[in-house]
């Protein structure tokens, strides 16, 4: 059973609310390519990751094979592997993993990590995971169902908010200039890298970053 | 049929990915990081980068995100998630309106 906490809540409101908008632009936009509300609500049940959604509906509206769409989303995707990894084992049985793994995501690894103990980021993990999944799948369909009547300046308002969501969950991570180094340096390289690689491939590049890093890290522990 | 498709083969890639992650960590992840904080410094680094794909939609610099994710990141470190978010979020806005 997991006991709720004030911390946790206010943190999972915000990703909620953050990813309620995000995935609102992801249900509007469907219905815009001819998705059914019942399509882009089944979506974001059955795949709950913005980035590759947007990515596989922008390749399937260009022409893309099924296959096609499928393999882009995917590679936008391998990030949550590493998300999934860097949590470390917070579930003992493979009944936990299992449901567990449906919840990993930006938002649920970023706020869990946040948390000192693996009981605390556990507990975050599965509420701030369960809130996001609600929020992403009502955005979506209230996206579907009124994106269109949005006028296009509120759809800007809306996605300042999805931006921020990142940006507020990445720097109380930064406990010293090892990591704001990291951070700058996988935001410059990820900026760089966008308009010239396909989607995903950006994120990946900016994980490899932590190797030098490391490096450093392990260098200074052995002197 | 097409979408149908597209949706079940992502769900099930997108699932296996995140499973793997977990079942790789469950299998020795803290050993891979002795040392090193390289699984500790991951989350630091993806997330940065996901925040600048967010500020360049399709490769392009978008002011009003650029400044909602400044806003929100240099909030952060004063107000918890969520004023941080709100913040951004104002901030984004009102650049979206000039």
């Amino acid at each position: 059973m997991i006991k709720l906490n004030g911390s946790d809540l206010r943190l999972a409101t915000g990703a909620g609310v953050g990813a309620a908008v995000y995935s609102a632009v992801f249900g509007a936009l469907a219905v815009q390519n001819g998705w059914s509300v019942a399509q882009a609500v089944a979506a974001s049940v059955v795949i709950h990751a913005g980035g590759a959604q947007l990515v596989g509906l922008a390749a399937l509206g260009a022409g893309a094979a099924p296959l096609t769409a499928v393999a882009a989303g995917t590679l936008v995707n391998m990030r949550l592997g590493v998300f999934g990894f860097a949590l470390g084992d917070l579930f003992a049985s493979w009944r936990g993993r299992f449901s567990a793994a449906h919840l990993v995501s930006d938002e649920s690894a970023g706020t869990a990590l946040t948390r000192a103990t693996p009981a605390e980021r556990r507990r975050t993990f599965v509420v701030v995971g369960l809130i996001l999944f609600t929020g992403w799948t009502i955005g979506t369909l209230i996206g579907a169902v009124f994106g269109a009547t949005l006028p296009d300046q509120v759809r800007g308002i809306l996605d300042s908010a999805a931006a921020a969501v990142f940006a507020a969950l990445v720097v109380p991570l930064i406990h010293g200039r090892r990591e704001l180094a990291l951070a700058l340096l996988a935001f410059v390289v990820a900026l760089g890298a966008v308009a010239h690689v396909p989607p995903g491939v950006p994120v990946l590049l900016s994980a490899l970053m932590v190797v030098p890093a490391a490096l450093i890290r392990k260098r200074s522990v052995a002197r | 049929m097409t979408v149908w498709l597209f949706i079940g083969g992502l769900a099930a890639t997108t699932f296996l990915v995140r499973l793997g992650g977990v079942v790789l960590a469950a299998r020795g992840g803290g050993k891979a990081d002795s040392g090193t904080g390289m699984v500790a410094l991951l989350p630091v680094a993806l997330l940065a980068a996901v925040a600048a794909t967010q500020v360049v939609p399709k490769g392009h610099l978008e002011p009003h995100l650029l400044a909602a994710a400044v806003a929100a990141g240099l909030a952060s470190t004063r107000l918890s998630f969520l004023p941080a978010v709100l913040v951004g979020g104002a901030a984004g806005a009102l650049v979206s309106l000039i």
